[in-house]
C-alpha cells in the first residue's frame, strides 16, 4: 500500500512538472510581453533595462532553469505591472475564491447527494423524473447565462440582491447559486446511479429481511456504499468547479483569483498567470491523488497491485 | 420497497395518433421528451444550414436610428421581431448567423476531439510500453488543468483566429475518447474475433479498420454526442468572455456578451441567444442520454 501511494505521489509530481514546463514555454513562445506594456516607439535602451529587470533578456532555457530554481525556493517572480510579488497578488485574492468555492461545494454536495438519493429511492416515480430532468437542465445551462438571468430577476427586477462585488454575505448568494446548481445537478446524477446500484445488492435484501428499520437500511447500509463511487466523482468535479468559478467571478465582479487570472491573461502578466495555473493544477492533482488513496480505504475489496 | 412487482400487460388495443405511431415506428415509443428534443435539434440544424435564405437583414447592418428596439411581444414593431441591439442591428438576424457559427464550431470541434482522442487511444493500446506511458501521462496532464483555463490562456497568449479557436475547442475532451478507445481496444485485442483474423494473417491496420473500429465505433459516437453540448458551451463561454469569436463574425455566446452590457435597457439581446443555447445543449444532452441507454449501457 505504501509503495502504491508513493508511486502515485511521484506520478503526480511529474504531472505537475510537465504542466509547469508546458505553461512556461507556451507563454514565452507567444511573443514579447513588453509589447503589451509599453507603447510603440519606446526607445530600445529603455526596453532593455526592463528586459534585464524582468529577467527576459536571457535565452529561453536559461530563463527556464532560473524559473524552476526559483519555484523550488518558493519565489514565484514579480508581476510585470505593479512590481509586486506574484505570490502576494494571488494569495490576497484566494480567501474570496475559497469562500465562494467552499460555499458552493458544501451546499451542492449536500443538495446533490440528498436529491440523488431521493431520486434513487423513489426510482421511476415523478420525483425521480423531475429531479433527473432538473439535473440535466442544470448542466445544460450556460453558467454565465444563468448568472445573467438571476441578476436580471433578483437584482434588477426585485432589487433584493446586489449584482457585483463581495462586501457582504448577500453578495455571495447569486454567484454561489449559479455555480452550485450545475454542480449539484451532476452530483445528484452520480449519486442516483450509485444508489440504484447499491439498492440492487444482496446485502440490502439481507438488511430488509432481518427487519432493519427503513432509515437504518438507508443510512447504515445503502449510503456508505453508494458514497464510494460518489466521492470519486465529487473529487473529479473540483477541477470543473475551479474552471467554472473563473467565469462566474468575472460575471459577478467577484474579487477572487479567477477574475485576477482573466485580467492577468489579458495583459500578459507572466508571473501571475504561471502561479495561478501552478496553483490550480496542484490543487486538482492533489484532489485526484486523495480520491485515489481514499478509494482504497473506503472500499477494502479493491486490491492494489504491487501492495505489501 | 424494491420487491419486483409483476403488473399484467394491458390487453386493450392501443390507439395512437399520427405522431405517436411514428414515434413507435422509430423506436421512440413514449419518449416525448426525446422526440421534442430531436425535433428541436432538427430545427436548429435547418436554421443553421438554410437560415441565410430567410434572414431578414444582414447581421452586420447597423441602423443607428433604431437602437435597442424591443421585440414584438414587448411592444416592438414587426420590422425587428426580436428587437435590435446597441447598434441597431437586428437581433433575429444575428441570432440566425450566430447559430450557424456556434453549431459549426461545436460540430467540428467535437469531431476533432473524437478523432484525435480515439486515434491516440488506439495507438496507446496497440504499441503498449513507453508510448502508452507517455500518452497516458498526457491524459493526466490534461485532466489536471480545467480546460477553460487552458483555453483562455492559449487564446489570450497565442492570439485569436477562427482556426485557432476551433482547434482549441477541438482539443477539449480528447482524453475521454483516448481512455475509452484504449480500454476498448485492449479488451478487443483479447477477443476471439481479433485473434481469428490475426491468425488468418491480416495486417494490423486492416484489423483495426475493418474489425476493431466498427465494434467500438458505437460507444465512441455515443461519447461524442455526450461531449457535444460541452463543446458548444465552451465556445459560447469563451465568446461571452470576449476571447472566442471576434467581430465581424458572430456566435451565440458573443451576442450574449454584448447583451450583458445592456441587461437593464435591453434584456432581450442576452436572453434570446441564451435560451437558444440552453435548449440546444439540453436537447443534445437528452438525446445523448437516450442513445447511451439504448446503444451502450456500459457507459453509464
Amino acid at each position: 500500500m505504501t509503495r502504491y501511494i508513493l508511486i502515485k505521489i511521484l506520478r503526480s509530481v511529474f504531472t505537475l512538472w510537465i504542466v509547469v514546463t508546458a505553461v512556461f514555454f507556451v507563454l514565452r513562445a507567444s511573443g514579447d510581453p513588453l509589447l503589451s506594456v509599453f507603447s510603440l516607439g519606446t526607445p530600445e535602451a529603455t526596453l532593455d533595462v526592463f528586459r534585464v529587470k524582468w529577467g527576459i533578456d536571457k535565452s529561453m532555457w536559461q530563463q527556464y532553469l532560473i524559473y524552476i530554481a526559483d519555484i523550488l525556493q518558493g519565489d514565484f517572480g514579480t508581476s510585470f505591472f505593479d512590481g509586486r510579488e506574484a505570490w502576494d497578488i494571488v494569495t490576497e485574492r484566494l480567501p474570496n475564491t475559497l469562500l465562494l468555492g467552499g460555499t458552493t461545494f458544501g451546499v451542492s454536495v449536500i443538495a446533490g447527494v440528498a436529491l440523488g438519493a431521493v431520486a434513487a429511492l423513489k426510482h421511476g416515480s415523478m420525483w425521480d423524473r423531475g429531479i433527473m430532468t432538473a439535473a440535466v437542465a442544470s448542466f445544460s445551462m450556460p453558467s454565465y447565462f444563468l448568472a445573467l438571468l438571476l441578476i436580471l430577476f433578483f437584482s434588477l427586477k426585485m432589487r433584493w440582491l446586489p449584482t457585483a462585488g463581495a462586501s457582504t454575505w448577500q453578495h455571495l448568494i447569486l454567484p454561489a447559486t449559479t455555480l452550485g446548481l450545475t454542480l449539484a445537478g451532476s452530483i445528484a446524477r452520480f449519486t442516483r446511479s450509485a444508489m440504484l446500484e447499491v439498492l440492487r445488492q444482496s446485502y440490502m435484501r439481507t438488511a430488509r429481511a432481518k427487519g432493519a428499520p427503513k432509515f437504518r437500511q438507508i443510512a447504515w447500509h445503502a449510503l456508505p456504499n453508494a458514497a464510494i463511487p460518489t466521492v470519486t466523482v465529487i473529487g473529479f468535479q473540483l477541477g470543473w468547479l475551479i474552471g467554472g468559478s473563473v467565469v462566474i467571478e468575472t460575471v459577478f465582479a467577484w474579487p477572487g483569483a479567477g477574475r485576477l487570472f482573466i485580467t492577468a491573461v489579458g495583459v500578459r502578466d507572466f508571473a501571475v498567470v504561471q502561479l495561478f495555473i501552478l496553483m490550480v493544477a496542484s490543487t486538482v492533482i492533489t484532489a485526484n491523488l486523495l480520491v485515489d488513496i481514499l478509494y482504497g480505504y473506503l472500499d477494502p475489496r479493491i486490491s492494489i497491485t504491487g501492495g505489501k | 420497497m424494491n420487491t419486483p412487482q409483476i403488473t399484467p400487460l394491458p390487453v386493450t388495443p392501443v390507439r395512437r395518433g399520427w405522431l405517436s405511431s411514428r414515434m413507435h415506428r422509430w423506436g421512440l415509443g413514449g419518449e416525448w421528451l426525446v422526440t421534442v428534443a430531436m425535433i428541436y435539434i432538427a430545427f436548429i440544424l435547418f436554421v443553421a444550414v438554410f437560415g441565410f435564405t430567410f434572414q431578414p437583414y444582414p447581421h452586420t447592418q447597423q441602423d443607428l436610428f433604431n437602437q435597442l428596439q424591443p421585440p414584438v411581444f414587448m411592444g416592438g414593431s414587426w420590422e425587428h421581431i426580436l428587437g435590435t441591439d446597441d447598434l441597431g442591428r437586428d437581433v433575429l438576424s444575428r441570432l440566425i448567423r450566430g447559430l450557424r457559427l456556434s453549431v459549426l464550431i461545436g460540430v467540428i470541434g467535437t469531431a476533432i476531439g473524437a478523432v484525435l482522442g480515439s486515434f491516440l487511444g488506439i495507438v496507446a493500446a496497440h504499441f503498449r510500453g513507453w508510448i502508452e506511458e507517455i500518452l497516458m501521462m498526457l491524459v493526466d496532464v490534461q485532466v489536471s488543468l480545467p480546460f477553460i483555463i487552458f483555453a483562455l490562456a492559449v487564446l489570450a497568449f497565442v492570439g485569436n483566429s477562427l482556426t485557432i479557436l476551433i482547434i482549441v475547442v477541438g482539443i477539449d475532451g480528447w482524453e475521454r475518447y483516448a481512455r475509452l478507445a484504449r480500454s476498448m481496444v485492449l479488451s478487443a485485442n483479447q477477443k476471439d474475433y481479433v485473434l481469428a483474423v490475426r491468425s488468418l494473417g491480416l495486417g494490423h491496420f486492416q484489423i483495426y479498420r475493418r474489425h476493431v473500429l466498427p465494434n467500438i465505433m458505437g460507444t465512441l459516437i455515443v461519447q461524442a454526442t455526450i461531449n457535444l453540448p460541452g463543446v458548444i458551451l465552451l465556445e459560447s463561454t469563451l465568446s461571452f468572455l470576449g476571447l472566442g469569436v471576434q467581430t465581424p463574425l458572430t456566435s451565440l455566446g458573443q451576442i450574449l456578451g454584448v447583451g450583458r452590457d445592456y441587461l437593464i435597457l435591453a434584456p432581450w439581446i442576452a436572453v434570446a441567444p441564451g435560451l437558444v443555447i440552453f435548449f440546444l445543449t439540453l436537447s443534445i444532452a437528452v438525446v445523448g442520454d437516450w442513445l447511451r441507454d439504448r446503444l451502450d449501457p456500459t457507459l453509464k
